[in-house]
């Protein structure tokens, strides 16, 4: 009886058992893997040699051999020259797109008439981890029909053409990864000191003060937030760079023309 | 007393305490499918008396969740591991007295050579690879599987109509005897008594701590062995209230 019991089912009616006790629990066949015992004479299959085969490297060195170990033979992880690194700044924005944002609109998982941010998305819980942000992409944008009021970290060009087509609105807004945290799980901070916004650095203040991206420091939001951050006024000026009022700083350059090398082969 | 009966008026407020953790956020329709569900019910019963008070609601996922008696099985076997002392220990050859001296010379004599009359070959001598005495059988069971087998564990309870709420487990006198009573009035023999919060109340624990066969929790110990080990499981409506809060909190 307890042992028919044992196996997962969802519908086993458990008032006609008998009293379900210590004595009676069983785990589900096959959870655990038996013992392998060796060595205990040639009918148990594994005596004389336990399975390990005659002499050698295969019966004395422990269970496995190191990973990447060849036989003795230099390796090839120290035979080839090390190259290439791991850009520990990169960034990299969760796709995320039109088509599939009104599937979760349809379902009912997310409500178009509230305003949504990366919080509510991240809420679904289908999106998977998100590291550094998520970017609004247009795959789908012919089927996307509701009015939104989104607020991503980043947008395509074509997400914002459809989201407005559709009489919504979209705000690009900046977070570092700490800023994030704080966006997404807000109850961890319910308590205690909550961490500032940080403003966005050189390169992504050109992106979010930009209007052709939806830049959220164009909005009396980061208006506030440029104020604070002791960079009121701030704007992209026609040559590409971020102009602060008041100040003879300008945050971003363009690089400087590369050499003339035509004049460089002359020479020589 | 009073307060119980004002909460049997409004069987509702009842209903799952935790409800609200299942709505947070855009998770609005999942709570619309719970109140579908199948919604478990049970008397409210007088310890005193043995009368009945009134019926009301308990938590579905709680009291009727499906019976998973595998993962009962995983956290009785947890729970006895961690229990373990682990204070088993044999001596080894060096540990066993005596066996200093080489038993014969080494050669001339026709025998096998021997070092020591405590080898762990010879009768009386060492064991090899033996309990020390400091093994440690515990091991951590995930939070969830844990919280699931006590679910488990109570739902098999209600099923088997095992399951007894009481108002109250206050008992007039300290008295042995008058519990037995009370125990006999409701046909309890073995049974594990619940009281809710971080202690039993001083009556019940006076009277009934030197009873076989009775065993007493508050609801922050409530474990699977001890309700399995006691055919019946009596529980208070704090207690019942305590121990869904905390359930739903962590499962859901």
């Amino acid at each position: 009886m307890a042992g028919a019991a044992s196996w997962v089912r969802k519908s086993i009616d458990l008032s006609r058992l008998p009293r379900i006790k210590l004595n009676t629990l069983q785990d589900l066949p096959g959870a655990l893997k038996k013992e392998r015992r060796v060595g205990r004479g040639p009918g148990s299959k594994r005596g004389k040699t336990c399975g390990r085969g005659h002499k050698g490297q295969g019966q004395r060195n422990p269970k496995s051999i190191r990973v990447g170990f060849e036989g003795g033979q230099t390796p090839f992880y120290l035979r080839v020259p090390k190259h290439g690194f791991k850009n520990k700044f990169r960034v990299e924005y969760k796709p995320f797109n039109l088509g599939y944002l009104q599937h979760l609109i349809n379902t009912g998982r997310v409500d178009p008439s509230q305003p949504i941010d990366m919080y509510t998305l991240n809420k679904v819980n289908t999106l998977g981890h998100i590291k550094h942000g998520i970017k609004l992409l247009a795959d789908g944008a012919d089927s996307f029909t509701s009015k939104v009021d989104i607020e991503v970290s980043r947008a395509s060009k074509a997400a914002i053409d459809a989201i407005e087509r559709n009489g919504g609105t979209i705000t690009t807004t900046y977070f570092n990864k700490l800023g994030l945290r704080v966006h997404l799980k807000p109850e961890k901070y319910e308590e205690g000191r909550k961490p500032r916004q940080a403003l966005p650095d050189k390169y992504d203040m050109r992106y979010y003060l930009n209007p052709e991206n939806r830049g959220y420091l164009l909005t009396e939001k980061g208006e506030q937030r440029l104020k604070e951050g002791n960079m009121a006024g701030a704007y992209l000026g026609d040559d590409g760079r971020v102009h602060i009022p008041g100040k003879k700083v300008t945050l971003y350059s363009e690089p400087s023309p590369p050499k003339d090398k035509s004049k460089g082969s002359e020479e020589q | 007393m009073s307060f119980c009966k004002a909460l049997v008026n409004h069987p509702l407020r009842l209903v799952s305490l935790c409800k609200g953790f299942s709505s947070i956020g855009s998770f609005s329709h999942i709570q619309k499918d719970w109140d579908e569900y199948y919604q478990p019910e049970t008397w409210l019963t007088s310890f005193e008396t043995g009368e009945r008070l009134g019926i009301f609601k308990l938590d579905n996922r709680v009291f009727s969740c499906s019976p998973r008696l595998d993962i009962l099985q995983r956290v009785v076997i947890w729970q006895l591991a961690k229990k373990r002392a682990g204070t088993a220990k044999v001596k080894t050859r060096g540990e066993v007295r005596g066996g200093g001296r080489k038993p014969w010379p080494q050669k001339g004599h026709g025998q096998a050579r021997q070092g020591s009359i405590r080898a762990p070959h010879w009768k009386g001598g060492g064991v090899v690879h033996g309990p020390r005495g400091n093994a440690d059988y515990s091991y951590t069971l995930p939070k969830k599987v844990k919280a699931l087998g006590l679910c488990t564990a109570l739902s098999v309870k209600y099923t088997q109509n095992d399951l007894m709420v009481v108002d109250d487990l206050t008992v007039n006198n300290n008295n042995t005897k008058n519990l037995l009573r009370i125990l006999d009035i409701h046909g309890l023999k073995s049974v594990l008594l619940v009281d809710g919060g971080d202690y039993v109340n001083m009556s019940i624990a006076m009277s009934g701590g030197n009873i076989p066969h009775v065993d007493l929790l508050p609801s922050t110990g409530l474990n699977v062995v001890s309700i399995l080990s006691r055919d019946k499981l009596v529980l208070t409506l704090g207690a019942v209230r305590m121990i869904e809060n905390r359930l739903c909190n962590l499962l859901y």
